[in-house]
């Protein structure tokens, strides 16, 4: 099924695929806040009301805006860390454990570096961060290389490992001490925080994860590595036959992509939280996925379809305050955008 | 294996030899990346990919199909064109060829077969492996005869005829009976 999948949604090449692309992704939007609309008049909620109070919030200040921009980062990153792997039919569904190790061992090198500064030390941090994500992603990787376990199930199994090593260590060595009460540990040095756009919380990251999204479209359409994974996404025996080694290919592609991911929970401790906390992620490694299989992972309707799924995200936030719907109604939203574009494939066959 | 100078031209080439979303161009050059990289891999030389590709359809006479289009657009015989091209564009010390002619008009059939005899005499091991009698008469130094997994029989091609190989392949007798 996943091959029919990648194959519907692949990445549009002409410009008028493109076209295509863009219409395609309006039609999925208005589709989705039409029916979630239904969906909270049934509530006995004022859909346009609520829709009217988020427009308010994003529009109406600096500051809301500006927070669409921060909730975009994680789930770009994460996003990427999706679509490098699918682009070898693999699906990873680690995002949300990778970003937990990567800002785990980031928290590890900021709580252990302190003194350095500030130029060194962020570049550490990222380093450690990429390294959390992509050893976490190794032990999938590994296993689906040596073909024992399929990289699906093992990704996702490590997302409910990941947040119990956050406890773990929250709880235990690094709790501090000032803040009995709340299992956090001690805030990091200044030099460990990443640099923020002053009055706002857009942080650094923004620049990695546009970063990402350049270097994955280029490395895929330029480089050796990039036309090597489109022969094994294209087929895998021609490709193995043509001395490609896949094994290496898919330890490699998984590690980076758990790197990436790795770094968005860099960024989320160093820039957003300033300490390591069991709450560090919003289940942004599973919005990246949703993101990822959305767009193809095309990394234009990566950065496009993010910017959607930040706004989707303070309609969340707004319905909870304004309306009083708890937050969990926004994976109803969620839920709706991956059923549309399952079922275009459907729609489509219909037409013809 | 591909990298130690074996080529190899395979029953089916759409699915076992070429990447089918790729254009000829593009699997021409991923067959050998190590060739057509530039910069340490961080680019690839798609442009000579194309002229090799070019100069191989020349060698063996062949019409060019369009390079430029993914190769499962292109018929039967230009995929298994592009591929033998591919294959043959380079050395090789060894070829394993699954019905090369397949699919193949007759001036395309005589270049392959011309260009295949060229590689032997040039000391290039061939493995042929095919049906079509007269191709194996015409072009073989030795014949095996498989039957059921097993060699049934062989034979310098001068010391036999299509008969007896002929009874052979299909397990009328064996090669002594």
């Amino acid at each position: 099924m996943d091959n029919k999948l990648g194959s519907l949604l692949k990445v549009p090449t002409s410009k008028k695929n493109m076209a295509e692309t863009l219409l395609r992704y309006l039609v999925i939007i208005l589709f989705t806040f039409t029916v979630f609309g239904l969906v909270l008049f049934i509530a006995g909620k004022n859909p346009i009301r609520a829709y009217a109070d988020t427009f308010t919030s994003i529009f109406g200040s600096f500051y809301g805006f500006s927070e669409l921009w921060v909730q975009m980062i994680p789930i770009m990153l994460t996003a990427v860390a999706v679509a490098l792997p699918s682009k070898i039919n693999l699906i990873n569904v680690g995002g949300e454990g990778q970003l937990f190790m990567g800002g785990w061992l980031a928290t590890w090198a900021a709580l252990t570096f302190q003194g350095l500064p500030k130029v060194i030390f962020i570049p550490v941090l990222m380093l450690f961060g990429f390294l959390g994500g992509a050893l976490w992603a190794a032990i999938p990787g590994l296993l689906k290389a040596k073909k024992l376990v399929n990289e699906t199930i093992s990704t996702l199994l490590l997302n409910f490992i990941a947040p119990l090593i956050i406890s773990l260590s929250v709880f235990g060595p690094w709790r501090s001490a000032e803040s009995a009460a709340y299992p956090q540990t001690p805030a990091f040095v200044d030099a460990a925080r990443l640099p923020v756009i002053p009055g706002t919380r857009i942080h650094l990251g923004f620049i990695f994860a546009i970063v990402a999204l350049i270097l994955f479209w280029f490395f895929m359409k330029y480089t050796k590595w990039g036309l090597e994974i489109r022969a094994i996404g294209g087929n895998p025996e021609a490709a193995e036959r043509m001395g490609i080694r896949l094994q290496w290919y898919i330890l490699i592609v998984l590690c980076i992509g758990g790197g990436i991911a790795g770094l968005a929970g860099m960024a989320e401790v160093t820039a957003i939280h300033g300490r390591l906390r069991i709450g560090l992620s919003q289940g942004y490694g599973y919005k990246g996925f949703l993101l990822s299989w959305i767009t193809g992972g095309s990394p234009i309707g990566i950065l496009l379809m993010a910017f959607v799924f930040a706004v989707i995200t303070s309609v969340g936030d707004t319905l909870q305050i304004t309306q009083g719907v708890p937050y969990a109604v926004i994976n109803i939203l969620f839920s709706l955008i991956l059923f549309v574009v399952l079922a275009k494939p459907v729609l489509k066959g219909k037409k013809k | 294996m591909r990298r130690e100078g074996a080529a190899f031209i395979p029953e089916n080439p759409l699915s076992m030899a070429a990447v089918p979303n790729m254009t000829s161009q593009e699997n021409m050059a991923v067959n050998n990346t190590r060739k057509y990289s530039r910069r340490h891999g961080f680019f690839i030389d798609l442009d000579t990919a194309l002229t090799d590709l070019e100069r191989s359809f020349e060698n063996l006479g062949m019409t060019a199909p369009p390079f430029l289009s993914p190769i499962k657009t292109l018929s039967g015989g230009n995929i298994q064109r592009v591929i033998i091209a591919r294959e043959l564009a380079q050395s090789a010390e060894l070829i394993v060829a699954f019905y090369p002619t397949k699919g193949l008009d007759v001036l395309s059939t005589t270049a392959v077969r011309q260009v295949l005899m060229r590689f032997r005499d040039s000391g290039c091991g061939i493995i042929l492996i095919s049906d079509d009698l007269e191709e194996l008469f015409s072009m073989s130094d030795r014949l095996i005869v498989l039957y059921q997994g097993k060699i049934a029989g062989h034979f310098k091609p001068e010391e036999t005829n299509m008969v007896d190989i002929g009874h052979l392949m299909t397990g009328v007798r064996g090669q002594n009976g």
